[in-house]
């Protein structure tokens, strides 16, 4: 019985704890671009994610990290992937990433219908721990 | 007879306590954590500043690209600084996102190469 009162705690824990890095991110993006350090603003939300990116800690209909970018005009694909790049070149962010629940990682514009998104366990570096993919 | 009916449930009810106290201090102590798991689990306790991603994203690209021409290794052909160059050159390409590495390197270039960089 134990088992499951700290399975509830626990999701409750990262239910909080998701909602703190996607308020923080932006937080972050808003005071950027408000310094004009941005030239685009960036929104972080939660989406499905891709089933086929899913792994051992991935959360049921919540697996995807999206970076919305309201750039006002169709972004070119170099700019998404220079976006992507950061988080996924961020270790550190991977990992919590995934530790967080999340799988995938999604970039797109607010005006186009493109967008690119990344499988996150990929660029985790994680060696040994999922197991399944060796 | 009544007194002894009472004494035996006050008594059942200390031992039924006694073995609460007792479940609930193993449990505490009891380990929840796999060790296979410690990594991801470190991972989620990690505090991640933003305004570093933000600077990541935004300000690194443009110093990234003042850092590359500064210290590009043709620049420095057949000078004695060419092997410097070329592996702080190298340094740059490997932090190509990561902003507060590359203003480390700035200073780093600036010094060993004798160069000024404007950005």
């Amino acid at each position: 019985m134990w088992k499951y009162l700290y399975s509830i705690q626990d999701w409750f824990n990262d239910f909080s704890e998701r909602r703190r890095l996607v308020r923080n991110f932006n937080l972050s993006a808003r005071q950027a671009f408000v310094a004009n350090q941005a030239p685009t603003l960036l929104e972080a939300t939660i989406s499905i994610g891709d089933s086929a990116y899913r792994h051992a800690f991935s959360k049921f209909m919540a697996g995807g990290f999206r970076i919305k970018a309201l750039s006002g005009r169709p972004l070119a694909r170099h700019e998404m992937v220079s976006i992507s790049e950061v988080v996924l070149n961020n270790q550190e962010l991977v990992r919590k990433l995934i530790s967080l629940g999340w799988d995938t990682l999604e970039v797109h514009d607010n005006s186009g219908y493109n967008g690119i998104k990344y499988k996150l366990y990929d660029y985790s570096g994680i060696g040994g721990v999922l197991g399944f993919n060796q | 007879m009544k007194i002894l009916i009472t004494n035996q449930w006050l008594i059942l009810s200390i031992i039924e306590f006694a073995v609460i106290v007792y479940l609930f201090v193993q449990l505490r102590k009891t380990k929840r954590i796999n060790p296979s798991d410690l990594e991801i689990l470190k991972a989620r306790k990690s505090d991640i500043n933003m305004d570093d991603v933000m600077r990541d994203m935004h300000a690194a690209p443009a110093l990234y690209k003042a850092l590359s021409r500064a210290c590009h290794p043709d620049r420095f052909a057949g000078n004695p600084l060419e092997p410097v160059a070329n592996e702080l050159f190298q340094e740059v390409q490997q932090n190509e996102h990561n902003f507060k590495q590359l203003e480390f390197l700035k200073t780093k270039i600036q010094e060993q190469l004798h160069i000024k960089i404007k950005a």
